[in-house]
């Protein structure tokens, strides 16, 4: 460097400024979305109607709920493969409360909530105390709340919900749902824990080194117990909201939704090794794969190929990831 | 200690000592006892028929158990391999019925298939470094996908008879697949005890750095194991399709699941380098005697998956504790 450059030159705004969004981390979704959007609405210019739109936004919800919670608990470190089957526990407990015992609405949503937040805290307990690997134990929840459901109704649906919670299900607030309404809160509440609280940032420390955090003085058990329960409480939360949607409690709710919402994590930008990611980076994930699956519907691409373009979209998605990664250690 | 006691004495009961020490016992006494309790209860659980239909359902996710234990035990997993089956399934049943190919050569065909998903999964993990859990789910979602475009969700039907007597016939009186998995079990837990390629899946899984610095080629111990995983998630498809006669689309739906589950009931370790094949192998009859055990007894079939559910836990629990155990 020669003595005469001794001031820096700042780089002209604009040049600067298109440099300061490109290195958002959510820039790695945010641009694939926006450019499928672009493709499948010059396509098919039903791609962006209003009526697609509001299929589109109220079908993510209910993954896109629990990957709120999912995305905490990745970032933590560990991840749950039981909350599909937690939140069709939870629709069918729910919904047979109400059903078979009477119960009214509002104590029987209760009561389905705390299903979620007893999984999540079984699951917290065996993975942080007893140090099973949290695939292994999420695993054997997952098989429990899927025989349990299906030994409480035999495989049939339940019928005969409060009619309230039907209603709810079904409404059209401000012309969406509330299913996406809820959603969108949670976003919102999920992304300032992780950013603002201190909470926050226990469950980035304890995920990027879980030993440098203990030392810290974080109490890394408790971190990671209470991402689980608030895991389990969002799948409560998104199988209440099928049922209401529905208006029955069926059992096969949540069947496959797990890896489903790994997949839309990771594909948010969310790092399986912990320490990385954003509640935001995870909604534009959702995004990214519900405008994909919508996209090929509209455009009237075989529903086969949804699977493989999401198969290859998650690959590349963590391909990225992983450069990344690399980039930033040089 | 006394400078008399310089030679350890034999207790009495040494060969009992021994079979205590059986890595494998864990799951072979619960075993015993499961089909006790259940024969106890309804006798028709010892009848010859129930062990011949016991022995060929576990068949198929055994059969997948033996290459999903390797790749544990080196340190990875594989999620693609339900997705995996049905798709080799579907594709030995097209190439026999669409393209007129032998049964043979349609079985060579779905085995190339097998293998080609096992090297993308592997060179994907190993090269490019996704995580084996992300590559594998790619796959699963990927091969699932290709299914369904093959067949329009249809299945492939009706498939040449030769095929049929193939899937039904018995060997020696018990089912072709069951044969096909001994055979698999004995030549597998041989591999893994007593090769080099063994001992370098063992030392890869175990520290994969020191492995690497021992001079071992990690990379491609890994490989192979996907790719062995894969063409036995193949075999395990295309006897389903050879018993039923029909290529669908839906086989191996969520065999992922069971499979893994078997393997770590059986003794295999998530977190690599410790494992057996014979653990796997028990792992997946004792998964199988306690879902046949309890339709026999009577309970309802949903509370199979409770009792799996639980079982899984607690042999990982078991095995975890014992782990820690050993540390001084």
């Amino acid at each position: 460097m020669e003595m005469s450059e001794s001031t820096p030159r700042r780089s002209t705004g604009v040049v600067y400024a298109f440099r300061r969004v490109l290195s958002i981390p959510e820039m790695g979704v945010l641009v694939p979305l926006v450019a499928l959007l672009w493709v499948f609405n010059s396509m098919d210019e039903a791609m962006l109607s209003h009526d697609n739109i509001v299929v589109m936004l109220r079908t993510m919800s209910y993954t896109g709920i629990i990957a709120v919670g999912q995305t905490l608990l990745m970032i933590a470190g560990e991840l749950d493969l039981s909350v599909g089957m937690v939140a069709g526990l939870s629709g069918v407990v729910s919904s047979l409360l109400m059903a078979e015992h009477g119960w009214s609405g509002g104590p029987a949503l209760l009561a389905g909530l705390l299903i979620g937040c007893i999984a999540g805290l079984i699951n917290g307990l065996v993975t942080v105390k007893v140090g099973l690997p949290a695939f292994v134990t999420t695993l054997g929840m997952l098989f429990m709340a899927r025989g349990i459901s299906f030994a409480l109704t035999n495989g049939y649906f339940v019928y005969g919900i409060a009619d309230w919670v039907g209603e709810f299900g079904t409404a059209t607030p401000l012309g969406l749902s509330w299913n996406f309404l809820i959603f969108v809160a949670l976003v919102i509440i999920g992304d300032f824990i992780l950013r603002q609280t201190i909470f926050g940032s226990m469950i980035t420390a304890t995920g990027g080194n879980k030993q440098a955090a203990q030392v810290a003085g974080i109490n890394t058990d408790r971190v990671k117990i209470a991402c689980f329960v608030l895991t389990g409480i969002l799948a409560s939360i998104a199988g209440l909201l099928v049922m209401a949607n529905l208006k029955t409690g069926d059992p096969n709710v949540g069947t496959a939704w797990e890896l489903r919402v790994i997949a839309i994590c990771v594909i948010g930008g969310i790092s399986l090794f912990g320490g990385v990611g954003t509640a935001l980076g995870t909604s534009l994930g959702i995004m990214l794969m519900q405008v994909v699956r919508s996209g090929l519907v509209i455009v009237e691409v075989d529903i086969n190929w949804q699977n493989v373009a999401v198969g290859i979209i998650l690959a590349a998605a963590a391909s990225v990831d992983m450069l990344r990664r690399r980039a930033k250690k040089y | 200690m006394e400078i008399s006691e310089t030679r350890p004495k034999m207790r009495g009961g040494g060969s009992l000592r021994r079979i205590g020490k059986i890595p494998e016992i864990v799951v072979i006494i619960p075993l015993v006892i499961f089909v006790l309790f259940f024969g106890v209860i309804n006798s028709a659980m010892w009848t010859k028929l129930n062990l011949l239909v016991t022995l060929r359902a576990l068949s198929y996710a055994g059969i997948i158990a033996v290459g999903m234990t390797l790749l544990m035990i080196v340190g990875e997993i594989d999620l693609s391999v339900g997705s995996v089956a049905g798709l080799c399934g579907v594709v030995f049943a097209w190439l026999m019925k669409e393209a007129g190919w032998s049964v043979g050569a349609a079985a060579l065909g779905g085995l190339l298939t097998g293998t080609m998903t096992g090297l993308v999964n592997g060179l994907m993990t190993v090269r490019v470094r996704l995580p084996a859990f992300v590559s594998t789910l790619s796959m699963m979602y990927v091969a699932r996908g290709i299914n369904y475009v093959l067949t329009e969700g249809y299945p492939v039907y009706p498939l040449p008879d030769v095929v049929g007597e193939f899937g039904a016939v018995k060997a020696l009186g018990v089912s072709w697949p069951f044969a096909i998995l001994i055979v698999l079990v004995i030549i597998g837990d041989f591999l893994l005890r007593q090769t080099i390629f063994g001992s370098m899946v063992t030392a890869t899984g175990g520290n994969k750095e020191a492995a690497r610095i021992a001079g071992i080629k990690t990379d491609w111990v890994k490989i192979v194991c996907f790719i062995l995983t894969g063409m036995l998630s193949a075999v395990a498809g295309m006897l389903v399709v050879a018993r039923i006669k029909t290529g669908d689309p839906i086989i191996g739906y969520q065999w992922e699941l069971d499979v893994i589950a078997s393997a770590v009931i059986g003794g295999v370790s998530l977190l690599g380098g410790t494992g057996t094949i014979l653990g796997a192998f028990f792992g997946t009859i004792l998964m199988q005697t306690i879902r046949s055990g309890l339709v026999i007894i009577g309970v309802s079939a949903h509370y199979q998956n409770v009792a799996i559910g639980v079982i899984l836990i607690a042999a990982a629990s078991v095995d975890v504790i014992r782990h820690r155990s050993r540390r001084p």
